[in-house]
């Protein structure tokens, strides 16, 4: 059971957005179903834009009511994103809805992490997009100095509490990075996307004069935010270990193994098949050649990289 | 003041981008010879880290390494002074690594000395202090022990970490959990050790302490020692660079190859040299895209290989990780 809470505002009267709804569209969209089209998060979208209706406009309470639902669900992970306008002022971070006012911004981001800290969900993810969007996660009481998370929460802000955050063509620069790395950027082989690789994914896209995206983590496992296309289907990689039956054991190659060779034996040629595969996405390498082909061609010989050791570790231990 | 922060903010893009520059402190600590308890693995661990941490892969110096292990005389005064020294130091990253025993009491958790019969030993909230003022810009913390993932998570707070920005934690095992040994080498370790010798690295060849974490944490299954990790960062810092599996210089050819991240590569028969029609300019082309393919940067359309995409004349296309070196070559970042 997952859980989503998905925000975007663009219709602020003063400073109006132009990105913010379609970024959240884009969030639920992605976070709604795996690649494969399986569900993934039951995802309650929130968005305001010029068009819509007053009656459907949320205030701030009715938006903090909303996060409180969401951290008190029963479920196994939950999500919570925002995009919008942030605010940094002498009492904290807040998100900003439209009713704002002077000593009523919109919702105190020390509050919102106290209910995330307070809730009993084993994952808890929170998504900034807005500017001083670092301020989430350290509290203003411990001078905004020190990160105060309890277990199974993960904050990725996108810039640091003292910066802006960037939006191009309409779109949060942040939120557009965080939407590829869910489509699959950041997948593992497993086809698996974490926190932590959405993290990597970003920080490695924004240099160093632009914002600075922020992670904050207090885990005991990282949880698959979202499962894209694995490069080599699961049974593939299962047949590593009948391959490498020792891990640092190379296997020798010869022509009959290439297909395109006039003896080639159609059993060596479906081995060579999934080494090719293996070696599509560094698990293996040849062994004095560049290429696989030169390595059946040559007769020299493959072996695991050490990714491909962790991998044959987890096909070993049924992990995979 | 202005040109200060700007010959700094300089110095520190400098710094990331020829990490020999960095300058780099760890301090690596084994103890194994406890009086009731000795450890086989703390000090064979203790050597591992250190070798692995003194060199980036292609031998040049990364860390410089301070390592303290027994059957030296390890005393709390003396491994006070050392973890003090470290977190002083002027440097830009600096590590703490451990492997031994850790208890936990009502006081919070502890690195467990020889000499503590009537001292527990290094509390592991005093160390999140010091770590916590220090001024280095990256601090890592690294504990294989018995009640490791008390580290971060103050006994004052019950179950909240403090962590200052810069601050990354990567423990063993939980708080109540036991850190395993095998063939006198202790798990976590050894998997770490893997991490950083290219088993977590990414396409530039960096290790980081989250891909570490993610390495380590795919290898241990939900019914093993739970590692933990607690970080607090506004980048993720290279902790060892391995050679990346395509050489820099072919990656940066990603954007003259693919002008647009949508485009598809054209091939055909020219471009794959076992054939009669194959063209020597076509033939380099084609190998760099290969090697784009054999990291998933590339992926043929229409076809499951490289080489029938160029036979049936059909083409390939930038993956989802492809757009992103694409875009950090276009930006000039790699």
């Amino acid at each position: 059971m997952r859980a989503a809470l998905v925000v975007g505002i663009n219709a602020y009267h003063q400073a109006p957005l132009l990105g913010a709804v379609d970024d959240a569209n884009a969030v639920a969209r992605i976070l709604a179903t795996h690649s494969n089209g399986e569900p993934n998060f039951s995802v309650k979208l929130l968005t305001i834009s010029e068009d819509t209706k007053p009656d459907d406009i949320f205030t701030g309470l009715m938006l903090k009511k909303a996060i409180k639902k969401l951290f008190d669900a029963d479920c196994d992970q939950c999500l919570f994103y925002f995009s919008g306008h942030g605010t940094i002022t002498s009492r904290g971070g807040y998100i900003v809805t439209p009713d704002f006012q002077i000593y009523g911004e919109g919702i105190s981001m020390d509050e919102i992490l106290t209910l995330a800290n307070q809730s009993k969900i084993k994952d808890k993810v929170i998504l900034l997009d807005c500017c001083h969007a670092g301020a989430a996660g350290a509290p203003t009481i411990t001078g905004s100095n020190l990160a105060v998370l309890s277990e199974g929460l993960s904050i990725l802000a996108a810039c640091r509490s003292s910066e802006s955050a960037l939006e191009k063509n309409g779109k949060g620069v942040f939120t557009s990075l965080i939407v590829e790395a869910l489509r699959g950027g950041a997948a593992d082989l497993w086809g698996h996307v974490t926190a932590s690789n959405i993290y990597g994914y970003v920080d490695k896209a924004l240099g160093w004069w632009e914002q600075r995206p922020i992670f904050r983590t207090n885990v005991t496992r990282f949880t698959s935010l979202r499962s894209a296309t694995p490069p080599v289907p699961h049974e593939t990689l299962r047949k590593i270990c009948s391959y490498f039956p020792l891990p640092e054991k190379e296997i020798p190659l010869n022509p009959t193994y290439e297909s395109t060779y006039e003896h080639a034996q159609p059993a060596n040629v479906a081995v060579m098949k999934d080494l090719q595969r293996y070696a599509s996405v560094g698990l293996v390498v040849p062994v004095g050649e560049e290429y696989m082909y030169f390595a059946a061609i040559n007769s020299k010989s493959c072996r695991l990289t050490a990714l491909g050791y962790q991998y044959w570790r987890l096909v070993k231990t049924n992990k995979i | 003041v202005k040109i200060c922060e700007t010959f700094g903010i300089f110095s520190h893009y400098l710094s990331q981008d020829r990490r020999v520059l960095d300058m780099r402190a760890a301090l690596v600590v084994g103890i194994g010879n406890y009086s009731s308890a000795s450890l086989r693995g703390p000090v064979h661990d203790a050597n591992a880290i250190a070798k692995a941490l003194e060199t980036h892969s292609n031998g040049d110096p990364n860390f410089s390494v301070e390592l303290l292990t027994t059957p030296r005389p390890v005393t709390k005064p003396i491994l006070w002074a050392e973890i003090d020294k470290l977190f002083a130091a002027d440097c830009d990253v600096c590590l703490f690594y451990f492997s031994g025993h850790g208890v936990i009491t009502s006081t919070g958790g502890y690195i467990v000395i020889p000499d503590g019969k009537s001292d527990v030993g290094v509390s592991m909230d005093e160390i999140l202090i010091l770590a916590n003022q220090s001024r280095a810009k990256d601090r890592v913390i690294l504990l294989d022990c018995c009640h490791a993932g008390a580290a971060g998570v103050p006994a004052l707070t019950g179950n909240m970490t403090l962590l200052r920005e810069g601050l990354s934690i990567l423990t063993a095992c939980r708080g109540t959990e036991s850190a395993l040994e095998v063939d006198g080498e202790s798990v976590f370790t050894s998997l770490i050790v893997a991490a950083l010798q290219g088993g977590a690295a990414d396409l530039r060849g960096y290790v980081t302490a989250g891909s570490i974490y993610a390495y380590v944490d795919q290898a241990l299954g939900p019914w093993d020692q739970r590692p933990i990790f607690r970080t607090n960062v506004t980048r993720f810092t290279s902790l060892r660079s391995v050679a990346p599996p395509v050489p820099l210089e072919t990656l940066r050819k990603i954007c003259s190859y693919f002008s647009d991240p949508q485009d598809k590569y054209p091939l055909d028969p020219s471009y794959e040299f076992t054939d009669s029609r194959a063209k020597s300019a076509n033939v380099v082309i084609m190998k760099d895209l290969q090697k784009y393919a054999s990291v998933g940067l590339v992926v043929p359309v229409g076809e499951d290989y490289m080489y029938f995409a160029a036979i049936n004349s059909k083409s390939c296309r930038l993956t989802a990780l492809g757009h992103q070196y694409w875009r950090l070559v276009k930006a000039k970042m790699i």
